[in-house]
């Protein structure tokens, strides 16, 4: 007998063999090779044998793997034909459950769509990691700015002094503009003043135009695509000019493409910096520009920061000693004072930057945690409900099961077959969820204020991750009913002791309670946030908003102004008009240091809100005075007088205010005038409710930047064609503008509106969810309990115990959601309303009208499948014995 | 005729044929070496296995494992037989083979 060892096949072509054999007939295979194998070591010796079986194993791998491949597949579409047609069978069901998951697919593409877009603001840029903002953070007696802008001479400064500056740009934001191409005139308020560097930092194509000389030339212009042919058609306007707000013509040198939604700025008109005398200025100390810088390649942005402050110091102590007569370190020491640069990266700045001079309205990062959490909870929801009826019906379909398992299927078959089908399900919930999302994606774009558009989403990145994500889903979701139902001994089958499931059954509950805790407490999260719009529009503000036409551009009218007042208010229809450019409403921000009973050292200056107003303004306002009086033609004095709020009484600690006075700065010299307070109006709300009520500060000074125009009458247009007619009178060619305050008091508060409309939203989603779950499950009780309701009505039930019983448990849940949601909601919502330094108490009304709700709902969805079942007839149910 | 033709491979054939003219249930080590011997080619144990699984599959042939033997420290051991659909597949495949044959001749007698 030959040695052992020999006798063994080889073992690296044996371990070759061992990975690709079919597993169903392994033993059998390895036991024909190794046979073959021993008889050839005997006949041909163990050379050969050895030899065979490598040539064997290399003929034979790719054979049997390309097998397993084929093997594995036709058994996968078997389960995919038994699935679909299980699904038809139980046709109700499966739409259910597709549906459900579909709808809880749909929410998050979206929102998968929202946060995709959020994130991707600036990176159009190709230097966009490279780009930084240099914000302001400032310091004066006591009060903290912080500002998206910084002076004029920083960029050149920064780029002269530190090597790793590449390139710098500045933009002026100042307001909105009046544009003229002949007859067609518009305002445009997407203005900005910028540097000729424009093109080297930010990549905006110029269509028309060579970007290197663009920008160079003081009044000249460039101006988007759209605006382009708002002014010009088809025509390309280079060379041609534009004329600025009735007094310059400015040149038009390019047309760039427009500036992509997803930006933090977006002009439609640039004109060149150069035009901007201000630009020039040598001042350290006024904070005008938004500045942005280009670093080198692997330069560090916070070892540039360290080099601000030495640089700060060395500009600003030639000024700081002119006007607070102590050196710039010092004001620093003493606390007085001081300033600080910082950068921001460009890509952050749309989602963190919440500063003054912002160059458009941020978002804020926390809404794109807020939708991806929303996101999570109604898919979690979704999957939950798949699980819940997934486990629910395939106790129903326990017969199969037991037939199945009682001739042999295996296990692992078992379980890939509930896997198959639940991935079937996931699948078929993904297609219906894009169209879903497709159809849906218009009302979403107009809620979120955006653009998205569908097709961002076919990248192969996030089209791999949806993919794996509903997989996954499928999986876990399928993974549970899978093992549960396998795992059935065969026997309580043919019994009649039908799966009750009551261990499980805790769970079950649980994720149905879980389910309707979170609509319940979208639920009230909404009924919260349309209380809290209700109560702000019906908040006494201290002015009277209804009935107030607000007329703009009156600056126009020039001299013209009064004349054109007096005009308006002899209309029957006008209660009275006051010129002045400050309104209550938001925006009207002039913030000036104010000086109590002539002392005039630092530690007296406060900060506090200046208008300058005439003598209709309270009037017309519908303001209040409580104390004194208004100002008034009587009283020549009145232009060195002013009128104060309550708060600024409180500020000041003031017992008796009608004997104080105060004074302010009137030139940049430190020249200072004294005003006597002759009156105090009633506190009124121009910020939104979010903000306390500011001192304020009101002045007789001409400012005919708008007219507020008190009407009472019926015929509103009329009114509104009496004064256009005026202005065409006195102002020829000029743009008529007008507005409603109460409308402009309202845009305050879009943010609560879209709020209030994105909880409805998901909170209605919630709820369709959670009631398809509901129905879902109300018919497999139903199904379960036939028998016992079957003998019950045999013993005498009549139909509406019956009713009660089968309701009696969700009901139950029901509660349970409640206890649970009630305290979850009224913190949430607690939280969210200590935003608002006005705000109306939570009463306990709000949540019983969300239980209210969330019974109702659930009941009206059970109702049918209750009252169904306690019709039937105990001859039918008591049938299948 | 019932349904669409079940279309075998050459290799699915030749082990079917084999089967067949077996008689009686056999072995996977017992059909290859029919097969080597009969075509003179060396076929490999997953040639083989392959068609015969197959067939095994889509019911031209059915298989049991047998009773672990005595010897071979106690293994079972898995039987092929053919079944009459498999049967009544090679008639079928024979018989077309034929008609088309006496076509050919029919062209050979007539010139």
């Amino acid at each position: 007998m030959a040695d052992r060892k020999e006798l063994h096949p080889p073992r690296f072509a044996h371990w070759m063999l061992l990975s690709v054999i079919p597993l169903k007939d392994r033993g059998f295979l390895l036991d024909d090779f190794r046979d073959v194998f021993d008889e050839m070591s005997e006949s041909d010796g163990s050379r050969a044998a050895q030899l065979w079986y490598w040539r064997q194993a290399i003929k034979t791998v790719p054979e049997f793997f390309m097998y397993s491949i084929y093997l594995g597949i036709t058994m996968l579409g078997n389960y995919i034909k038994i699935a679909f047609r299980n699904m038809k069978r139980q046709k109700v069901y499966s739409f259910i459950n597709i549906m459900g998951l579909a709808v809880g697919m749909a929410c998050c593409l979206l929102i998968l769509l929202f946060v995709q877009d959020e994130l991707s603001y600036d990176r159009y840029n190709e230097h966009a990691d490279r780009i930084y903002r240099i914000a302001g953070d400032f310091n004066m007696g006591g009060q903290n700015f912080n500002t998206a802008t910084i002076c004029a001479p920083a960029a050149e400064a920064v780029k002269a002094e530190f090597p790793e500056i590449v390139e710098t740009v500045r933009f002026r934001a100042d307001g909105s503009y009046i544009l003229r191409n002949g007859d067609i005139s518009f305002r445009e308020s997407r203005v900005v003043y910028a540097d000729s560097t424009f093109f080297k930092l930010f990549t905006i194509p110029l269509l028309e135009g060579d970007p290197s000389t663009a920008l160079h030339a003081p009044n000249t212009m460039i101006i988007s695509e759209s605006t382009s042919e708002k002014y010009f058609g088809n025509q390309n306007p280079v060379g041609k000019s534009l004329r600025i707000d009735n007094s310059d013509d400015f040149a038009v040198t390019g047309v760039y493409r427009d500036i992509p939604g997803n930006s933090h700025f977006n002009f439609d008109v640039i004109f060149s910096m150069a035009s901007r005398a201000e630009s020039r200025q040598t001042t350290w100390l006024s904070n005008n520009f938004n500045t942005y810088i280009l670093l080198r390649e692997n330069a560090d942005p916070a070892e540039l920061e360290t080099k601000f402050p030495a640089l700060l110091r060395k500009n600003m102590n030639a000024e700081v000693e002119r006007f607070f007569g102590i050196s710039y370190e010092a004001l620093e020491k003493a606390g007085k004072g001081s300033a600080t640069y910082y950068l921001q990266p460009l890509t952050d700045i749309h989602l963190n930057s919440d500063l003054i001079a912002e160059l458009g309205v941020n978002s804020d990062i926390k809404y794109v945690y807020i939708f991806t959490a929303i996101a999570l909870f109604i898919l979690v929801i979704a999957c939950i409900n798949f699980v819940n009826l997934s486990t629910a019906r395939s106790a129903g379909r326990a017969t199969e099961v037991g037939v199945r398992k009682a001739i042999g299927s295996f296990r692992k078959q078992l379980v890939s077959q509930f896997l198959t089908e639940s991935l079937v399900v996931s699948f078929a919930a993904l297609v219906i969820a894009v169209f879903i999302t497709l159809a849906v994606l218009p009302y979403f774009n107009a809620l979120s204020g955006k653009t998205l558009m569908f097709t961002s989403l076919l990248n192969p990145g996030t089209m791999l991750f949806v993919i794996v994500v509903s997989v996954s889903a499928g999986l876990l979701a399928g993974l549970y009913p899978a093992l549960y139902i396998s795992a059935i001994c065969p026997v309580n089958i043919f019994s009649e002791k039908r799966i009750s499931g009551k261990g499980n059954g805790l769970l079950r509950s649980g994720l149905v309670v879980f389910q309707l805790t979170t609509s319940i407490v979208l639920v009230i999260s909404t009924i919260v946030v349309y209380n809290q719009l209700g109560f702000i529009q019906n908040k006494k503000i201290g002015f009277n908003k209804e009935q107030v036409l607000v007329l703009g551009n009156t600056y126009l009218l020039d001299t013209q102004v009064q004349t054109f007042k007096d005009i308006i208010s002899n209309n029957p229809g006008v209660v009275s008009a006051t010129v002045s450019g400050y309104l209550p409403a938001q925006g009207s921000h002039n913030s000036s240091a104010v000086f109590p009973d002539g002392k005039l050292d630092d530690a007296s200056a406060t900060s506090m809100n200046c208008w300058s107003v005439d003598n209709d303004y309270i009037k017309t306002m519908g303001m209040n005075i409580v104390l004194g009086r208004d100002f008034s033609r009587d009283f020549l004095t009145d232009s060195s007088n002013v009128i104060i709020n309550q708060a600024a009484v409180k500020q000041f600690g003031w017992d008796k205010p009608l004997e104080r006075k105060l004074s302010k700065a009137i030139n940049n010299r430190g020249g200072m005038r004294s005003y006597d307070v002759i009156g105090v109006v009633e506190d009124f709300h121009f910020e939104s409710l979010r903000n306390n009520i500011e001192p304020l500060v009101l002045f007789l000074e001409p400012n005919n930047i708008k007219i507020s125009v008190r009407i009472q009458t019926d015929d509103i247009a009329g009114i509104i064609g009496f004064i256009r007619g005026e202005w065409n009178k006195l102002a020829p060619g000029q743009p008529f503008e007008y507005s409603f305050l109460d409308d402009r008091f309202n845009n305050m508060y879009q943010a609560e509106r879209k709020l209030g409309s994105i909880f409805s939203v998901f909170a209605a989603l919630a709820i369709f969810i959670g009631c398809l779950g509901l129905l879902g499950l109300a018919s497999y009780m139903a199904e379960l309990k036939t028998k016992e309701i079957g003998i019950r009505k045999t013993l005498g039930a009549s139909d509406s115990v019956i009713m009660m019983m089968l309701t009696r448990e969700f009901v139950k849940w029901i509660t349970v959601a409640n206890i649970i949601a009630w305290p979850v909601g009224w913190y949430i919502m607690d939280r969210w309303l200590q935003n608002y330094a006005y705000r109306y108490e939570m009463g306990i009304g709000i949540f019983l009208l969300s239980g209210l709700i969330a019974l109702t709902v659930a009941l009206v969805t059970i109702s049918y499948q209750a009252l169904k079942a306690s019709r039937a007839k105990p001859v039918d149910s008591l049938r299948y014995q | 005729m019932d349904g669409p033709m079940k279309f075998l491979t050459r290799q699915e054939e030749l082990v079917l044929l084999t089967v067949h003219t077996i008689n009686r249930e056999t072995t996977l080590k017992e059909i290859r070496r029919l097969l080597i011997e009969h075509t003179g080619k060396e076929w490999s144990i997953s040639s083989v296995y392959v068609p015969l699984d197959r067939l095994d599959v889509n019911g031209l042939l059915e298989s049991r494992i047998g009773q672990p033997s005595s010897t071979r420290g106690g293994k079972a051991k898995k039987y092929y037989s053919i079944t009459e659909e498999g049967k009544s597949a090679l008639v079928e495949l024979r018989e077309l083979a034929d008609s088309l044959w006496k076509r050919i001749d029919g062209f050979a007698i007539n010139g």
